[in-house]
């Protein structure tokens, strides 16, 4: 009764399930879109949360992302590699509040939406006439923190994947790629998944926070990055030495920080299950980093701070979908198999898939990503998100993503192969991208 | 000519030279007494690296004229090349074994020397990251 209650009243149904829960929505919200309202309507507390979580998700790029990504290439690559999530986050703004919003987030076919809010046109906020429009998604806060909140996803999501390809793909390649990618396979996957008219929503398939959405979209294009770009001059042969763990450790600090935001902001609300979704965060991280250390430690007699690192980041990720369904016991359960999967996505996998990506985006995003997706079926609860998990309506959703996300991105790195190229010559190659790309160069 | 190459004045390298072999020698004598370690002052007046590895393990030794000492070769050494030479293994440095064990109350000679920072690195980041 819960359900149809929230079905029918716009203004409770992100309550009850989230931005990913609202796939269950599909049926009664489909024709529903962004509206007029008075600003009575705009919960001050919801609004502050999503104000915080918006500056928390964006802190996880700018400078979380730039730091970690930055901090594990060679020293000439350091400037070039943390530029490339700077660039990124300038870049998709402008493509979103231009056109990427509007393809995603407003009600059109089940596999785009339609051009609406084209240059956000209609997004409104009247204070004489104390009107403001909201998402039908997002009823209680104003659109424009909704546009901004969907914007630092819609950042990181590419920015994630620039570490498939780190110290060997031009600049303007790069910045072509990921344009194209936003609007080609960034704006339909989170349209189908999110939006209530979407055609993996209608499914039934749950993604509270972006587990296939981002992270597997992004492990999958980061793949097929690295086959297409081919291995950096010297892979297998030359050790590749990290510039600075020490940044490394920063950078994922501010990941696991940001998370918060990323997670319990998902709840859009500032209400208990962003309580639990902050909560389930927490502990999965935790028990991936506790998980990889000890992997490491049982393969190789050692545990490392960039496995800590990378832990945590694997537990985060396999968390994001699951964060507003399960409780804490789940989230244990999945930081566990995450800290374990990721470990072997990293490293056995890598040398299986013999492909080289660099910073391991499909090793840990991807895999995280699958891990996280698939066990959501599993251990869903109904007590907390006000859903049961669907194990065959979640792999339908991981897999469509991923081979849409790898097809897409396969052809796209085609064109731009054919007409400007993808790679740096040799010689830029050695002589590092800082220097060669941007002329530049920390001493 | 032989009288003439005998009273000729030593120029500033050889006083350098002669300062460090004094040097040496001291620093030889203090560290097979003390420490139970056998240093070569000759190479020491050649080669600054080695001369360096055997003033850090001076200065870790308790006697402060053995220290002193070492302090006083160091103001003669160039400054240290910007590029940090490879560190001579400590087997080196004492090349001889001491005769008699030491006393278990002594404090283990100190030397510090930094670990080879390029040594793991030879076994790690190849192929992969993690």
């Amino acid at each position: 009764m819960k359900v149809l209650y929230a079905l029918r009243a716009p203004g409770v149904a992100s309550r009850y399930f989230g931005l990913g829960g609202l796939l269950l929505a599909s049926g009664s919200c489909a024709a529903a879109g962004p509206s007029l309202v008075p600003v009575s309507q705009i919960s001050a507390g919801d609004t502050a949360w999503m104000l915080v979580s918006t500056a928390l998700v964006l802190l996880m790029t700018l400078p979380g992302l730039a730091l970690f990504y930055g901090s594990m290439v060679r020293k000439k690559n350091v400037l070039a590699t943390a530029l490339q999530s700077f660039a990124v986050a300038a870049l998709v703004t402008v493509l979103w509040v231009t056109v990427g919003y509007s393809l995603a987030f407003t009600p059109g076919s089940p596999f785009l939406g339609s051009l609406d809010r084209l240059m956000l046109m209609g997004l409104t906020f009247d204070k004489e006439a104390a009107m403001l429009t909201v998402s039908h998604l997002a009823p209680s806060i104003p659109e424009s923190v909704f546009v901004m909140f969907q914007l630092t996803f819609a950042i990181i999501t590419p920015a994630l994947i620039t570490g498939a390809f780190a110290e060997r793909m031009k600049f303007g390649a790069m910045m072509c790629f990921v344009a194209l990618w936003s609007l080609l396979v960034y704006a339909p996957v989170a349209h189908g998944v999110w939006e209530s008219g979407g055609w993996l929503a209608g499914l039934g398939a749950l993604d509270f926070a972006g587990g296939t959405v981002v992270h597997i979209n992004a492990g999958a294009a980061g793949l097929m990055c690295a086959w297409m770009l081919g291995p950096r001059k010297g892979f297998g042969q030359e050790a590749f030495i990290p510039y600075n763990l020490g940044f490394t450790l920063l950078g994922a600090s501010l990941l696991w920080v940001g998370w918060f935001g990323f997670n319990a902001g998902s709840a859009v609300a500032a209400d208990g299950r962003a309580g639990m979704a902050m909560l389930v965060t927490q502990v999965a991280a935790s028990v991936g980093a506790l998980t990889w250390m000890l992997s490491e430690y049982v393969a190789r007699r050692r545990a490392s701070l960039l496995g800590a690192c990378s832990g945590a980041v694997a537990g985060l990720v396999a968390i994001t979908p699951a964060s507003g369904f399960v409780d804490v016991m789940g989230a244990m359960i999945i930081g566990l198999v995450a800290g374990v999967a990721c470990y072997w996505g990293a490293t056995g996998l890598k040398r299986l898939l013999r492909a080289d990506d660099s910073l391991d985006v499909f090793g840990i995003h991807g895999i995280g990503g699958l891990v996280g997706a698939l066990l959501t079926g599993v251990l869903a609860s109904r007590q907390i998100g006000g859903a049961d998990g669907n194990i065959t309506a979640q792999a339908i959703a991981a897999f469509a993503t991923l081979f849409y996300s790898a097809g897409m991105s396969f052809l796209i790195l085609l064109v731009l192969r054919w007409t400007i190229g993808l790679r740096v010559s040799a010689e830029e190659e050695r002589d590092g991208l800082d220097l060669s790309l941007h002329g530049e160069k920390i001493e | 000519m032989i009288a003439l190459a005998r009273t000729a004045p030593m120029s500033r390298d050889d006083d350098i030279k002669r300062q460090k072999f004094s040097l040496a020698a001291h620093l030889y004598s203090r560290l097979r007494r003390g420490g139970a370690f056998s240093i070569d002052a000759m190479l020491m007046t050649r080669d600054d690296a080695y001369a360096r590895q055997v003033i850090a393990l001076a200065m870790a030794s308790p006697d402060p004229k053995t220290r002193e000492y070492a302090e006083q070769y160091t103001a003669l050494l160039p400054a240290p090349p910007k590029s940090r030479p490879a560190p001579v293994p400590l087997a080196s440095v004492s090349s001889r074994q001491p005769a008699i064990p030491m006393p278990a109350s002594a404090p283990p000679p100190a030397v510090d020397v930094e670990p080879q920072a390029e040594a793991p690195a030879t076994h790690r980041y190849v192929r992969s990251l993690r």
